[in-house]
């Protein structure tokens, strides 16, 4: 690895170490839920980086939609992808704490349903992409799905205002429903999730990238043996 | 209720784990990139 990958590396390692430090050990337990709120700090700062991960993808398939560069399709692709991963863990955590708090895995609240349904609806994404053979419609398609998809992210966002359902308000209009101390908690959590997010995005884009580029140079490569062949024939 | 010492290492585990995934997925580009140079390198020699 380069000097640079290693100093990135070894940053998002310090960051995971500085996170739990600040999760389980600065920060204080809360006065009623006690050590559970811990899990806010990994499920509020899951969900903010899958909701924009999602958002990206919705965003960066229609930049691919105008500019037609393959490398903006390959991007969306895979922050759908960790969106996904990202979901996922929210789906869980908040799973975790409802079984402590609300003494239920899972409830149909408004703000879980809609989540759920955009796991869905990511889901139904990658299916979507894996299921069309022809590259550039496959593309096409998953840009259109991809920012109709991302209606329910503003939809998650104010369930807990439209609906009224159980699931606690923690970051409103007005700020943060917490002590400083759990603020700074979250912000960081936020950040090294955000910073986890921008690295695998990164890398994963680079390699879709060059996957892509090496099937297009093997198509060549068979292309042109078969003339060789061909030629050599008649 | 939950015990802070299994949520501690269940969230030890997580990150552990992402941090290795990191790593291995930036070894996979590092040879996925090296497989392209060589097609590259193989098709501009069957071009000369």
């Amino acid at each position: 690895m380069k000097k640079w990958q290693w100093t990135l590396i070894s940053l998002l390692g310090i960051g995971m170490i500085v996170s739990q430090y600040l999760d389980f050990i600065a920060s204080p337990p809360e006065a009623q839920m006690g050590n559970v709120v811990r899990i806010l700090y990994f499920h509020v700062a899951s969900a903010i980086v899958a909701f924009t991960a999602f958002g990206i993808t919705a965003l960066l398939g229609l930049v691919f939609l105008v500019r037609k560069q393959w490398i903006w399709d390959q991007m969306a692709r895979v922050s759908a992808e960790i969106g996904m991963v990202y979901t996922t863990f929210v789906l869980i955590s908040g799973s975790i704490w409802g079984d402590a708090v609300w003494n239920t895995w899972w409830t149909w609240d408004p703000t879980l349903t809609t989540t759920l349904i955009l796991w869905f609806l990511y889901l139904a994404y990658i299916l979507l992409r894996a299921s069309i053979t022809d590259r550039e419609r496959a593309a096409k398609v998953a840009s259109v799905y991809g920012f109709i998809a991302a209606i329910d992210i503003p939809v998650i966002h104010q369930s807990v205002t439209w609906w009224r359902g159980i699931h606690p308000n923690v970051i409103t209009m007005q700020g943060f429903n917490m002590p400083p101390m759990m603020v700074y908690t979250l912000m960081f959590s936020f950040v090294v999730f955000l910073g986890l997010y921008a690295v695998i995005l990164w890398i994963s884009t680079m390699m879709a990238k060059d996957r892509d580029d090496l099937n297009d140079l093997r198509e060549l490569a068979r292309n042109a043996l078969a003339k060789y062949d061909e030629r050599v024939g008649s | 209720m939950i015990m802070l010492g299994y949520l501690f290492a269940a969230a030890a585990v997580v990150w552990v784990g992402t941090f290795f995934y990191v790593v291995a997925l930036l070894q996979r580009q590092r040879r996925l990139r090296l497989e392209l140079e060589d097609v590259k390198r193989m098709l501009e020699e069957i071009k000369e």
